[in-house]
């Protein structure tokens, strides 16, 4: 699916009218494109520099809330979607970045966010993405005893790599 | 029958270990106490402790993380114990069998720690509570089969039993 | 007495409390499954887990003091042992005893706590540790005015401290509780049965379901079945140590045995009652209970026995 630069700006359905317009104008100035638009949400890529200070003032000034953060492999690389939710305006940012293959990594955010601790642990498991800055990187949905260097989740994953010592080992 | 045998017919204290499970079979468990099916009558009462359990209930496969410490729960039990895997995952780890999370199954995990275990397999996605009370029922019955309680296991605890 | 009436009536009475308890047990399992609308285990069950449980193996931990460990099932047990024996003995032969023998009962049944407060602590054991320190803080709650109500009793039958004196001057006098302040005092001393035999609300050493088995995760095999069977004397001992001092004792006839039995039921569905309808407390919840309203209850009660006795007022 192509991405397709809004000319008219139509507000999601259900969302406060207003506050939609502010962030809107808030996303471009820093570079967003909307893709997408459903019932009170929308799909917006968002360019990785600046993308720190830009989610910063999106929960702190703003008053959005992280919902979480997903990802999924790519082609170019690896894709993380920022889920930030406005309650009170009745709206939901999905701010997609795509992280290059050759240098996935990511500013951490939960110095200032700890709530993101978790999140960020969980996608360094599965997908590899590395966040400088993390306090506490440990293996959180992966056993301990899981190898370095491989990700389930990622296209090139094989099974073989990841054995499990045997039943007497544990 | 040894009054060890009979006794243990009369009063099960059931220790639930859930080891990787959704949490259905670990409802169902708990739905046995209730009025519905209360097996209390029966002498079955769900203890907190590892340690005073005659029966493990184990749900769940056992994922890579879970499976040490299933061989300590194991170990920690007092023998007689026997084993009951509750639900086609604690079976033979049914859909997830091949999953890069899942460690070895159940009764394989218990038969390292100790070969002369006796563990029960009660199939279901989740079981109805009345195929674990069936569960249960055959556990006596091969118990009385063997002819006698089973007596503490050559099992030593592991060093790490020590809690710091 | 002579020591081999001593030994005898050790064993008959610890006996006896033994099977009472058992069966106070038992019934307690099976209202509370009725109240639930369950079926419930039949009233011997608590025997056959006795039982069972002197057929598992005793695992002792590496981490715990292995000695401490073991003995201090007993140390409760031999408490509990002494001091029902020596309750039904003061009730059934009043003349023997000895000035201050109500206050070694009491201190008697605070072994059990302690021992399991010791046992805990040695068990070495993180659940154990924290339901040790919770039973040493509802120790110190529930004995305060557990003791002052017991205070009351002794002031409304002459200011003696021999239970086979209180018991007799009940037989007299009419009941303690037959008076505002033996009332008041029965009420408290109720509560702090409820604490003593660790039953909700006030079950936070043990805890299910918050702390594993809280101060008896460890224990398995012979001495738990110890720990079980000194549970259930207790079971029956506090509702007797009750009876004596505020409901008239145990008269060794016919009728009066009838009416042991209709006041032990009575306090026994109370027990049940109040464990099958409230939550348990947060210990500080209950340390408040018992400093700020139970223990001050209990000195008024203390006040108006005292004024009542002075003033000759019968019924204060």
């Amino acid at each position: 699916m192509s991405p397709e630069t809004t000319t008219a700006v139509e507000v999601p359905a259900g969302t406060d009218r207003e506050f939609f317009l502010e962030l809107e104008e808030r996303l471009v100035r820093a570079g967003a494109v909307r893709e997408c638009a459903a019932r009170r949400q929308a799909m917006y890529r968002v360019p990785r520099e600046g993308f720190v200070a830009l989610l910063r003032e999106l929960i702190e000034t703003f008053g959005g809330r992280l919902a979480t953060v997903t990802g999924v492999d790519v082609r170019d690389g690896t894709e993380l979607i920022y889920h930030v939710c406005f309650d009170r305006a009745r709206f939901t940012a999905n701010l997609k970045i795509l992280l290059p293959g050759s240098a996935d990594q990511m500013e951490s955010i939960t110095p200032w966010l700890p709530g993101a601790e978790f999140i960020e642990r969980e996608i360094h498991d599965l997908l590899g993405v590395d966040f400088p800055g993390h306090p506490r990187m440990e293996r959180l949905v992966l056993s301990d005893d899981w190898p370095e260097g491989v990700y389930p989740l990622r296209r090139g994953f094989r099974k073989e790599d990841a054995r499990p010592p045997s039943v007497e080992e544990t | 029958m040894s009054w060890r045998l009979w006794t243990l017919r009369k009063s099960l204290f059931v220790y639930h270990a859930n080891v990787g499970a959704c949490n259905n079979c670990d409802i169902e468990i708990v739905e046995l106490l209730t009025p519905a099916y209360d097996v209390e009558r029966f002498g079955i009462v769900l203890v907190g402790s590892p340690r005073h359990a005659d029966a493990l209930l184990v749900t769940g496969v056992c994922t890579r993380q879970a499976e040490p410490r299933l061989k300590e729960l194991y170990r920690a039990t007092a023998k007689p114990c026997v084993v009951v895997c509750v639900g086609s995952c604690a079976l033979a780890q049914g859909v997830f069998a091949d999953g890069y999370h899942v460690g070895h199954p159940v009764d394989e995990v218990i038969r390292s720690v100790d070969p002369e275990a006796i563990i029960a397999y009660v199939p279901g996605c989740p079981p109805k509570p009345e195929a674990m009370i069936l569960g249960v029922v055959k556990v006596w019955q091969k118990l009385a089969e063997l002819g006698r309680a089973r007596p503490a296991p050559a099992v030593q605890p592991a060093v790490g039993v020590s809690t710091t | 007495m002579g020591i081999g009436a001593m030994v005898l009536a050790l064993v008959t009475g610890a006996g006896a409390t033994a099977l009472l308890g058992l069966l106070a047990k038992g019934v307690d399992r099976k209202v509370t499954a009725r109240l639930q609308w369950r079926v419930g285990p039949p009233l011997y069950q608590p025997a056959l887990d006795c039982l069972k449980l002197l057929g598992k193996e005793t695992v002792v931990p590496a981490s715990a003091m292995g000695n401490g460990f073991l003995i201090m099932p007993l140390f409760g047990l031999a408490g509990t042992a002494v001091a029902s024996s020596m309750l039904w003995v003061m009730n059934l032969r009043g003349d023997v005893g000895f000035v201050g023998d109500a206050i070694v009962v009491l201190y008697m049944l605070a072994l059990p706590a302690v021992a399991t407060i010791l046992g805990a602590a040695a068990s070495g054991n993180p659940y154990a540790t924290v339901g040790a320190g919770r039973e040493m803080k509802l120790l110190i709650g529930y004995e305060l005015p557990l003791t002052i109500a017991l205070l009351v009793a002794v002031v409304h039958t002459g200011n003696s401290f021999r239970l086979g004196q209180i018991v007799a001057a009940q037989g007299d006098g009419g009941m303690v509780a037959g008076s505002v302040s033996g009332l008041l005092a029965l009420v408290v001393a109720i509560v702090c049965m409820q604490a003593k035999l660790g039953l909700v609300p006030f079950d936070q050493a043990e805890a299910e379901s918050e702390l594993m088995a809280g101060v008896y995760t460890e224990y398995s095999g012979p001495p738990f079945a110890a720990i079980n069977l000194g549970r259930c004397m207790l079971l029956a001992a506090l509702p007797i140590l009750l009876i004596t001092l505020f409901l008239g004792g145990i008269h060794p006839s016919g009728l009066g045995l009838a009416a042991f039995a209709l006041k032990f039921g009575v306090l026994l569905v109370i027990i049940v009652l109040i464990r099958n309808t409230n939550p348990r407390l947060r210990i500080d919840q209950s340390l408040r209970l018992f400093w700020y309203w139970l223990t001050p209850l209990a000195l008024l009660a203390l006040g108006l026995a005292m004024a009542g006795r002075h003033y000759e007022v019968t019924w204060l």
